[in-house]
């Protein structure tokens, strides 16, 4: 498997989607913190009052980029082995299938973690000179950064199966594009549910005939009051990616050690299937 | 006589599509075998097996010696090259690129050996050309060029000739030949054009409805499509007196019909059989070709 990886990376130096979302994510961590600094800038200037930007509240929002970056690198990278052929080459003189399958799920995790290491280079710079410092406890951004690291592992790893299953590279794109998008909408739907108020609060309001009328506070019929439902959705909101990634990408994860364990879970899941899958494909 | 490749009852199904059926052959090592079937055959599917691209339904195959369940095929396969339907090359890079991307995934140390594959198949002057704005006989060099990187001394190549002018089918051979003759490298080759295999192959495989109909070498070829002569008589009893006093070999295809073989003078023949009262109403030259065998044998004709 070393010759695979050490080709793997050759190609990598020499492809433009690589570089280009290299430049994306070097751009991106400049980018986030110098709009965090403008946007209090501003308030700043128009309340006077003094706001504190952690620079954690940037630093992470890889989270939510990387997947991304990874869906089309991954997708474009494996693709190109079926639609160039090249994977037979690697067939023919004697590979195995896993040794094959695992290089590229290296490889794809590999450049995923550098575009997550140039953003935080890049943001961290950047913000430590614009923004306020951690606020984190040194344990906890740790323990971020190792969620971090197994939520891009989880997804390189979906993303990696799809890719060596299918060998039309356009449609892998836009599949993991996709699901990347849908795992956070269920993320966001999850919060939202989770979110939402026990009880409205009570509203005074004068009626048209001048009269104070007193709303008292209503409960709230979108409130998940049965413990077994809120469980779930607070179990689903740390086990699916999506919500690991949203809640790191926000500083707002309240159990980082656990996602790193799900996380690791379905990749190593993922990566069972997939290697069992492909090592029964028919190669076209 | 031993044997690089062999297979035995090798089955394919693709859902409720067969396309291998039993089908058993042997790959002679040194040999240059000429694989022959028609579209849909079974040939390129044959190749994806022993290839390692797909897995067979049923039966198995061998490897030099090692079968494709054993623990050491890969160990064997290292010893193969292949071009399957079309060539695996990197379109987004060079010829010299592709050959070195080849050889880091076969683990050769050094680039020692890529200046000298780039003259043999012609692609020496490509420069910084990238292989997808290669002409098509181009890219099937290059895919020559990677097949041979890791020194295999079994090259499995579909329809090689592919889309290639003239010169580049003379090249193509006399490379196919080089190599065979100078470094015994042992050859599978698919191919359509019969007239260019014809000139290269020692062994043939006729395939059809993913059967092996018939494993010939080129010297029973030879022998079974004998140069002769096609008589039409009007006496076949008076002919086969004729020619049995004059010691010559024929056979007798129809009452009107008959083949001669051997160096027959045709005035003495003519004559004689004037004499005995049979009159030759049409006579031509046969040699049967490679085209003409393959068409009786997959046609149902037999030769025995």
């Amino acid at each position: 498997m070393s010759k695979l990886l050490y080709a793997n990376f050759f190609r990598v130096k020499r492809d433009k989607m690589f570089w280009i979302g290299f430049v994306f994510m070097a751009a991106m961590g400049i980018f986030l913190p110098l709009s965090n600094f403008w946007a209090i800038h501003r308030i700043v200037q128009e309340t006077g009052e003094r706001v504190d930007v952690p620079l954690e509240g940037v630093l992470f929002a890889f989270n939510l980029l990387v997947p991304f970056a990874a869906a089309i690198f991954c997708s474009l990278f494996v693709g190109t082995e079926y639609s160039d052929g090249a994977i037979r080459n690697k067939l023919v003189i004697g590979h195995r299938r896993t040794d094959i399958y695992l290089a590229n799920l290296i490889t794809c995790t590999a450049v995923s973690l550098l575009f997550a290491v140039v953003f935080i280079l890049t943001c961290g710079i950047t913000g430590g000179l614009t923004l306020d410092g951690f606020q984190m406890e040194a344990k906890t951004i740790a323990l971020y950064l190792l969620a971090s690291v197994c939520v891009i592992l989880v997804f390189n790893a979906l993303f990696t199966c799809l890719a060596m299953l299918n060998q039309n590279k356009a449609v892998v794109a836009i599949i993991t594009i996709l699901s990347i998008l849908l795992l956070l909408f269920i993320a966001l739907y999850v919060e939202g549910r989770l979110s939402e108020q026990e009880f409205w609060d009570a509203e005074f309001y004068m009626n048209d005939a001048g009269q104070i009328v007193n709303e008292p506070a209503m409960r709230n019929p979108n409130y998940i009051s049965s413990p077994t439902v809120r469980s779930f959705l607070e179990f689903l909101y740390d086990f699916l990616p999506g919500g690991q990634a949203y809640q790191l990408a926000n500083a707002a994860a309240q159990h980082p050690g656990q996602m790193s364990l799900y996380s690791l879970l379905i990749a190593a899941v993922s990566t069972l299937i997939g290697m069992a899958a492909f090592r029964r494909k028919d190669i076209k | 006589m031993e044997y690089v490749l062999t297979t035995d009852r090798l089955c394919k199904q693709y859902k409720h599509f067969k396309a291998l059926n039993q089908l058993t052959m042997h790959v002679p090592k040194g040999a240059i075998y000429g694989f022959i079937g028609k579209n849909g055959a079974g040939k390129t599917t044959l190749i994806r097996l022993i290839c390692g691209l797909q897995e067979p339904t049923s039966g198995e195959y061998s490897l030099y010696g090692e079968k494709n369940s054993g623990k050491g095929i890969g160990k064997m396969r290292r010893r193969m090259g292949s071009i399957v339907e079309t060539p695996s090359i990197y379109l987004d890079m060079t010829a010299r690129e592709n050959l070195q991307e080849q050889y880091r995934i076969l683990g050769l140390p050094s680039d020692r050996g890529i200046d000298d594959l780039l003259r043999l198949v012609g692609l020496a002057d490509t420069g910084k050309k990238k292989a997808k704005n290669f002409s098509l006989g181009m890219r099937q060099r290059l895919g020559i060029a990677v097949a041979l990187a890791g020194s295999p001394d079994f090259l499995v190549l579909d329809e090689p000739i592919n889309g290639m002018d003239p010169q580049g089918i003379v090249e193509i051979r006399e490379l196919i030949l080089k190599l065979n003759q100078e470094q015994q490298i042992t050859f599978l080759i698919s191919s359509h054009i019969l007239d260019e295999l014809s000139r290269l192959a020692t062994h043939y495989g006729f395939i059809d409805n993913g059967r092996l109909l018939r494993e010939i070498s080129a010297e029973e070829l030879e022998a079974a499509c004998r140069k002769c002569i096609r008589l039409t008589v009007t006496d076949m009893k008076a002919f086969i007196r004729v020619l049995d006093g004059m010691g010559l070999e024929y056979n007798v295809c129809s009452d009107r019909e008959a083949d001669v073989f051997g160096e027959a003078e045709i005035t003495a023949l003519v004559v004689a059989l004037a004499e005995a009262g049979c009159r030759v109403t049409a006579l031509h030259e046969r040699d049967e070709s490679l085209e003409s065998y393959y068409i009786s044998l997959v046609g149902g004709g037999r030769h025995e």
